[in-house]
């Protein structure tokens, strides 16, 4: 663990944000306080730094494998005329995500999380600084580690939190992770180029998510052909400008 | 594994308390309140705690415990409620979909014991 600022991670790194090496906070009492304060604290200082450079910031999140990068690819093809934006990319392992954007011109900063199963404000904090200092964007998309359970908790400072779910998943996948899906503000449902082919009830996903998440919004799309696509573009403009 | 995570969280809301305290001063047990809605899996946030609590001398010998709170459900169609232990997706009495889920998203200590050494 970083000794400075507590962190998970176990290399050297800068500390540019605010109160570097004063403790973290001061409680009265451990008593009663939620055990994320410290991540909720860099999400805060997240936030304030959207706030300041006029930006705002995106969280993708799901399962390994649901298409999360390809609907970024997607997003940045169709955007990239109108909307300045920037890519975080955190992976277990490699930058290759990450390459994938820069590929089409985007800057993309990578978290390499060395086995860690999800992203946390920190880290965000870290790579949001850097491509900010060097961009002037309108939007930053966060790509978290594919995994449905441990992401839930830690929440990153961003201003709308969309969760995958591939026509090739599960449709039950509201029910058996409710944690994610309660503090999601859409849920998209992707590949759906391949419902012919899979037993998957998108309605069933969409009532369920519902249950637990009354106000969450939907999109039904395809990133290969482009199905849905254009209502998820709409989305993404009208809340960036 | 982000109950590794977790325990930091612990010993980070922990700490400044813990320096302002009596240098003899031990940590037996400390009990953690978690709603289902938490995503924590109880025997994976002790493990992770056994670990954690070595980094500092106050915790070193504390045990951890975890006290499972409920998810609050009402059927807005037919005004059951209860407490259930996981979200639930359907009344079970009257199978709508219709329902209102609160609270189960504690996630906190609830109480430490102590004890001097020596």
């Amino acid at each position: 663990m970083c000794k400075e600022c507590g962190c998970g991670e176990q290399n050297e790194h800068s500390h540019e944000h605010a109160k570097k090496h004063e403790h973290p906070f001061e409680i009265e009492s451990p008593l009663g306080v939620d055990l994320l304060t410290m991540n909720n604290r860099y999400a805060g200082e997240v936030r304030d730094l959207l706030r300041r450079k006029g930006c705002f910031m995106v969280h993708l999140t799901s399962s390994p494998g649901s298409g999360k990068t390809t609907l970024l690819e997607k997003s940045v093809e169709m955007l990239k005329n109108s909307i300045k934006i920037g890519v975080i990319e955190g992976d277990v392992a490699t930058e290759n995500d990450a390459e994938r954007i820069r590929k089409l011109g985007i800057p993309a900063e990578a978290i390499t999380t060395d086995g860690a199963c999800h992203l946390d404000a920190h880290s965000v904090l870290h790579a949001l600084e850097h491509l900010l200092n060097e961009n002037d964007l309108n939007v930053v998309f966060v790509e978290n580690v594919g995994n449905l359970i441990c992401p839930a908790e830690f929440y990153l400072g961003e201003d709308q939190r969309v969760v995958l779910v591939s026509a090739t998943e599960g449709d039950d996948k509201p029910e058996k992770y409710p944690a994610i899906f309660r503090r999601a503000d859409a849920l998209v449902i992707s590949k759906i180029d391949l419902l012919p082919y899979v037993d998957f009830n998108p309605e069933k996903t969409k009532k369920l998510a519902k249950v637990i998440a009354p106000r969450i919004k939907f999109f039904e799309l395809s990133a290969k052909t482009g199905k849905g696509i254009s209502e998820w573009v709409k989305w993404l403009k009208s809340i960036a400008l | 594994m982000h109950e590794l995570s977790i325990a930091h969280g612990i010993l980070h809301n922990l700490a400044p308390w813990l320096s302002a305290q009596d240098e003899n001063l031990r940590v037996v047990k400390i009990i953690i309140k978690a709603g289902p809605l938490r995503a924590v899996v109880p025997e994976a946030l002790v493990s992770a705690w056994e670990i954690v609590r070595n980094e500092h001398i106050k915790t070193k010998n504390s045990l951890l415990e975890v006290d499972e709170t409920y998810v609050k459900v009402a059927c807005k169609d037919c005004g059951e409620n209860w407490d259930a232990e996981r979200a639930i997706f359907k009344c079970p009495k009257c199978n709508s979909q219709n329902l209102e889920i609160g609270g189960g998203n504690e996630l906190f200590i609830e109480s430490i014991e102590t004890e001097m050494e020596g």
